[in-house]
């Protein structure tokens, strides 16, 4: 009988330490997550033109597609006319899950692309080690592109970094490191 | 050109990078209202790629922040532009970079203390059927910023 107190005792403390353990990881976690990058979301006129350059040229991953519910948040979010039609595609990366949308804005009148075109207020930036793939595909469709530019990581590391738009101006800039820094 | 989702180049997104007109208004929004982490500040060079992409007048100075999270470092950067009328945001809002914030009381309270213009709550049912709550707020400069947080996960 005191064997079996014993072991009773001994299995008490063990998972009363287990769950100790697991009650600190489980705060340490939720404290270093308060918040978390989930996606950046952009407009566009004309969601399968775009598919070519997100998916085709980037390389990402096309997750799912689905129209958005008439005045649902979006609209008024973006300050989108009542009027439009939205669908909402998701992207991801081999290691991101669902990091890119994009939404389409359709039965707009107006909606005039040119002063994105010409001075655009926001940038995604993308690594990939397939850098001339990409920009050789980006200039298969057509996209306006800047000039390659060499650049130094704030840590020191060289590498290439090209800029261009996609179709309705967003826009993308996709770098690599070099590989000899790589290793 | 067409491609099956297996023939892909590997690729990672790095950051979203919005242009803001004062670095140091902007920064408290990411920082303290959103809970992002500073992780530098530096001044851009005069031959700075980001004159050409964004298209910038080159007598504008320009100032680079980068900012991230615990597990997603360099997730998100700022770019300050002065010296060159920065044009209002036209509308619709062209982008918006969307948080998970498990705060997310905390980050609506303090949103509204700023006085940033914060848009109604509103539910979130997710593609899978994940059901929670979201918020959209603009930040001084009209970037799109929208939190969300995830009550309910089905069976």
């Amino acid at each position: 009988m005191r064997f079996g107190r014993d072991i009773t005792g001994a299995w008490c403390l063990v998972v009363g330490v287990a769950f100790l353990t697991a009650c600190l990881f489980t705060s340490t976690a939720y404290a270093d997550d308060q918040v978390r990058f989930q996606r950046s979301n952009h407009l566009v006129s004309d969601l399968d033109q775009a598919f070519r350059v997100y998916r085709d040229v980037l390389g990402l991953n096309l997750e799912a597609v689905r129209t958005l519910p008439l005045g649902g948040y979006a609209y008024d979010l973006f300050q989108i006319p009542a009027t439009a039609a939205l669908r909402f595609a998701v992207f991801s990366s081999p290691s991101q899950k669902n990091i890119l949308a994009l939404t389409e804005v359709r039965g707009v009148d107006g909606l005039d692309h040119h002063e994105h075109f010409r001075f655009p207020r926001v940038a995604i930036v993308l690594e990939s080690p397939e850098f001339d793939t990409v920009i050789r595909r980006a200039e298969g469709e057509g996209l306006m592109l800047f000039d390659e530019n060499a650049f130094t990581t704030s840590d020191g590391r060289p590498g290439r970094q090209r800029g261009f738009h996609d179709h309705d101006g967003n826009l993308i800039v996709v770098y690599k490191i070099s590989e000899e820094t790589d290793k | 050109m067409t491609q099956s989702n297996d023939e892909k180049p590997p690729v990672r997104f790095q950051r979203a990078n919005y242009i803001v007109s004062d670095l140091d208004r902007a920064l408290p929004v990411y920082t303290e209202v959103l809970g992002l982490d500073l992780v530098f500040v530096k001044e851009s060079a005069e031959d700075s790629y980001s004159y050409e992409v964004f298209q910038i007048d080159r007598a504008a100075k320009m100032r680079f922040a980068v900012l991230g999270t615990p597990s997603q470092p360099n997730c998100m950067a700022l770019t300050e532009l002065k010296g060159t009328e920065l044009k209002e945001t036209p509308l619709p809002s062209r982008s918006a970079i969307v948080l998970e914030c498990t705060d997310f009381d905390g980050v609506m309270e303090r949103a509204k203390a700023a006085g940033l213009t914060v848009f109604e709550e509103g539910s979130l049912v997710t593609k899978d059927g994940r059901k929670g709550r979201e918020l959209g707020f603009l930040d001084h400069d009209g970037n799109l910023i929208v939190i969300y947080l995830i009550l309910e996960h089905p069976e």
